[in-house]
């Protein structure tokens, strides 16, 4: 799994990423140095947990894929059977490419984990 | 090969002499760009900058002046990031940063190196100041308290290590004064002051604290301060023409609102492949405008979108990367796209997956929807 972000970390606009387990564990992280894993994995945990809660109570749950665009940067968590890969991202980066990888190292994730299994 | 690229100077040089005996925009445009071809930047852009003085308006010499530039910087760029990475020194971080921010006009990029840089040379006065500087752009664009208690931060660090940096005491002058608390501003300026005496920029702020002096706010109010300006989304008068000051004029606030525009980007948005039901509210809820397919869903909806809608804005706000503009959740049933703009919130919901294109006019159109509030 930590392959799987060393190689995302590679992409263009990438700025970190983790992989976070359904109660908020940290599983393995790729972050440059100014990205604090604490601060970042507790907000994750808590949107993961919000988001699912909002779209529970319009019978439309839980999330797949949910990205927050913020004027300089962007958020993406990704779910992956029993875990979630958080990324964070330049806002000045093409979407679909780096959306392409991303989904790449979630495929990746998803069956390293249903190997596990 | 000495030979050749002897006469194709010879050549380039004979063509700048015609050039500029019978000058036109196009063939002063050529040249640059065979100056950039032939990699000698210095007269590339040497050339440039008499061929804009002459023809001031010409796009194409501005767009080749730009380029020559561009290729210029790339090649000192490169030339830093490589001392960077075999012996990392603070002039080589302030000069690349300093590239990114001016020349390049990509502050993002320069913010980004300043603050790697930091932790390997924290007392570089220089890479505070271009921190300080994006962070105070970003509380100028956002106005979100924890970019201006950074940008005061870095200031006053620069200011501290270089009492003698101007731009950082000035900056930090200006700041504190935009959001009332005059003492502290004061105070920076009497010290600037020390350093130079005339600076029309302190003298017009001081006039107006002085013209407002009731208005002055103390140190321990501003957490309150930085809550109305954070939730205003906009300095208070005062602030806005101190801003001014160092600023071109911008669009004012508070416009009369359009209803009608959003009456009709919410119809055109009921056409969305897939759409089951949108609300417009403002931040504080009340809802402006709602279409759907069930009515009997939608206060359920309008609840869960301004919850949906808090919690981006809070985690964008956490993260640091600047304020919520929209998020996109796709689950099982469909998509929620959930965005801010203007003082208010847009929330949709669709069956099915939306394309990223289909993502960016809808929000697009919504920015445009409430661009009159």
């Amino acid at each position: 799994m930590k392959e799987a972000l060393e190689q995302l970390a590679k992409e263009i606009g990438v700025k970190g990423s983790l992989i976070l387990t359904k109660d908020g564990m940290v599983v393995a992280s790729s972050l440059q140095k100014h990205l604090d894993e604490n601060v970042i994995s507790a907000i994750a945990s808590t949107a993961i947990r919000a988001i699912n809660d909002s779209l529970g109570k319009l019978q439309n749950g839980p999330f797949q894929f949910l990205v927050v665009n913020a004027e300089f940067g962007k958020l993406s968590l990704i779910e992956c059977g029993d875990v979630y890969l958080v990324v964070v991202l330049e806002k000045q980066i093409q979407s679909d490419l780096a959306m392409l990888s991303i989904q790449s190292a979630a495929r990746r994730i998803r069956n390293l984990g249903s190997m596990a299994s | 090969m000495a030979l050749f690229e002897s006469k194709k100077k010879k050549d380039l040089q004979s063509q700048e002499k015609e050039a500029f005996a019978n000058p036109s925009p196009k063939a002063l445009a050529n040249l640059i760009s065979q100056y950039v071809a032939s990699q000698d930047l210095d007269k590339a852009l040497d050339v440039a900058k008499r061929a804009v003085v002459i023809y001031p308006d010409s796009e194409d010499l501005i767009a080749s002046y730009q380029n020559a530039k561009r290729v210029q910087m790339g090649t000192r760029i490169m030339s830093l990031q490589k001392g960077i990475q075999s012996h990392p020194e603070r002039k080589h971080y302030e000069a690349l940063a300093s590239i990114y921010y001016t020349d390049l006009n990509n502050h993002s990029k320069a913010f980004e190196i300043a603050q790697e840089a930091l932790e390997k040379f924290p007392d570089a006065d220089g890479l505070h100041v271009i921190c300080g500087l994006v962070r105070m752009e970003r509380f100028h664009k956002e106005f979100l308290s924890n970019d201006f208690r950074e940008a005061v931060h870095h200031f006053q660090r620069a200011s501290d290590i270089n009492p003698m940096n101007y731009r950082a005491m000035l900056s930090l002058g200006r700041l504190n004064a935009e959001v009332g608390l005059f003492d502290e501003a004061r105070r920076v300026f009497d010290r600037l002051q020390q350093i130079s005496q005339i600076d029309e920029h302190v003298d017009k702020i001081k006039a107006l604290m002085s013209e407002h002096a009731a208005e002055g706010r103390g140190t321990d109010q501003l957490d309150e301060v930085l809550n109305g300006v954070e939730l205003n989304g906009y300095l208070d008068t005062v602030g806005e023409r101190i801003r001014d000051i160092f600023e071109p004029p911008r669009e004012p606030t508070g416009r009369t609102a359009n209803v009608g525009e959003l009456e009709t980007f919410l119809k055109d948005l009921s056409a969305t492949h897939g759409f089951e039901r949108a609300v417009i509210m403002t931040l504080g809820g009340s809802v402006r405008g709602s279409q759907a397919n069930d009515e009997s869903t939608l206060e359920l909806f309008t609840a869960e979108a301004k919850a949906m809608s808090e919690f981006c804005a809070d985690a964008s706000r956490r993260m640091d990367i600047g304020g919520f503009t929209y998020a996109e959740i796709q689950a099982p049933h469909g998509t929620t796209l959930i965005s801010h703009a203007r003082g208010h919130v847009l929330g949709l919901g669709v069956s099915g997956v939306m394309k990223s294109d289909e993502v960016s006019k809808v929000i697009q159109k919504f920015i445009a929807a409430v661009s009159y509030f």
